[in-house]
């Protein structure tokens, strides 16, 4: 398991959880609502990360990413969070501000497995 | 299988969350043999490994199962979508297929089975280390001696004695954790075996090692008194000619020190309840009826009732005697 280079995002990270759940309700009425599965594993965390750095670190980034082709899950401890996370990246972004500089935004969304 | 358990949690306001698993029987007359696949639409809490549920694990896949609703009086035809990007179900497809052509698992079983996150087993919950860490006294290595006694047979005033480093008989002095050798090399020895007891009477063999035979090259008896057991009323005798040709021992206690000992021990606990492997709802059991589709993402198979295979039909309706009188009777 691939474990994501020790380069710090910038600040503003974000982290969105939405557990999944069903819910029956109608109209205006009563609410219930009920967890399928573990409930720890039904609620993935995504994380919006923004990374301004040098073209080297951006080539590090961009490389481990690639290799990982948004199929193969890596290992990720965010700061702030106790623990390592599996993550799946869909998607991200690199722009080159100025000269050596670059600006990576990343979606990391994580994932349960192995 | 139980439901009295779920009975009583489903009537809770906050009931634990369901566990929904399946299990593919394959035929052993249609499929070549008669195998059991397990599924599950999850992983579990001990590092994302597969559910386990009494004692079974159940592949992680994506898996879902809809249309098990009753609508209209008539017998629900669920489908069951299975995640084929791996290509595992193509691989258990084609070697059905080997045994009956065209078959695509059709006849085969498959049971839903539905539990709460409660009553799965501890496995699958993350492994817990506790760490305790005991105090006991022990005697100090650093005041432990070894001494050794060269044993002969000597003969005063007509009775044998054992003379230890040349001393007839003494009275000897032990530290309970040390070690005494008694060296019964000399041939004075032959016949004489120096063994350990009580002054009760009874004979005393903890810790006592003995090497070859009494009065031969090499023959020893090793005794280390254990810390902090052994008896402080010893004698060291002839087993032969009794306690006469020995006396007694004085067993003192070492110097002490403590000793703290750190054990780890494992454990799973499921945090949400008791493990229960026969709290389970009733188990849906369905045919596989046909497959419906199968593509790069996903194969999908219909499931039909037991008795609503293919070839077989259930009445529309029934007939009962409210209706018509003479279901049933015999007209004479």
């Amino acid at each position: 398991m691939a474990t994501f280079p020790s380069i710090n995002p910038t600040y503003g990270t974000q982290k969105r959880s939405a557990p999944f759940k069903r819910v029956v309700r109608f109209a205006d009425g009563f609410e219930h609502r009920i967890t399928f599965g573990l409930a720890e594993n039904q609620n993935p965390k995504v994380f919006i990360f923004t990374f301004n750095v040098s073209e080297t670190q951006a080539d590090e980034i961009e490389t481990f990413l690639d290799a990982r082709g948004s199929t193969e899950s890596f290992d990720y401890q965010p700061a702030g969070e106790g623990s390592s996370m599996k993550f799946v990246c869909d998607t991200w972004n690199k722009r080159i501000t100025y000269l050596n500089r670059a600006t990576i935004q990343t979606t990391f969304r994580q994932v349960f497995e192995p | 299988m139980s439901t009295a358990p779920i009975i009583t949690d489903l009537q809770k306001i906050n009931p634990s969350a369901i566990i929904e698993l399946f299990t593919l029987t394959t035929d052993a007359t249609l499929h070549g043999s008669a195998q059991t696949y397990r599924f599950h639409n999850g992983t579990s809490l001990n590092s994302n490994g597969d559910i386990v549920w009494a004692g079974n694990s159940y592949i992680k896949m994506p898996i879902q199962a809809e249309g098990f609703a009753f609508t209209n009086g008539q017998l629900p035809r669920p489908t069951l979508t299975i995640s084929n990007a791996l290509g595992t179900i193509t691989a258990i497809l084609l070697n059905v297929n080997q045994v009956t052509t065209g078959n695509d698992l059709t006849g085969a079983t498959l049971t839903r089975i539905r539990t709460l996150a409660r009553y799965i087993d501890a496995v699958n919950f993350p492994v817990t280390t506790t760490t305790t860490t005991t105090t006991e006294t022990i005697a100090d290595p650093a005041d432990a001696e070894t001494v050794t006694y060269t044993v002969t047979v000597v003969n005063v005033g007509g009775v044998n004695i054992f003379a230890l480093n040349g001393s007839n008989n003494p009275v000897i002095t032990m530290k309970r954790g040390s070690t005494y050798i008694f060296d019964q090399s000399d041939s004075s020895n032959s016949g004489h075996p120096l063994r350990i007891k009580q002054n009760s009477g009874a004979s005393y063999s903890t810790g006592v090692t003995v090497a070859g035979t009494q009065g031969s090259a090499g023959s020893s008896v090793t005794f280390q008194p254990p810390y902090p057991d052994a008896p402080s009323d010893l004698r060291y005798y002839c087993t032969v000619h009794g306690n006469a040709m020995g006396n007694t021992i004085t067993m003192n206690n070492p110097n002490t020190t403590t000793q703290e000992t750190t054990t780890t021990t494992t454990q799973q606990v499921n945090p949400l309840g008791t493990p229960d492997p026969t709290a389970e709802f009733p188990q849906e059991i369905y045919k596989i009826d046909r497959k419906s589709a199968e593509n790069r993402e996903v194969v999908t198979f219909e499931l039909a009732a037991v008795f609503d295979l293919a070839g077989i039909r259930a009445p529309k309706r029934q007939c009962t005697r409210t209706e018509f009188p003479s279901i049933g009777t015999f007209i004479a």
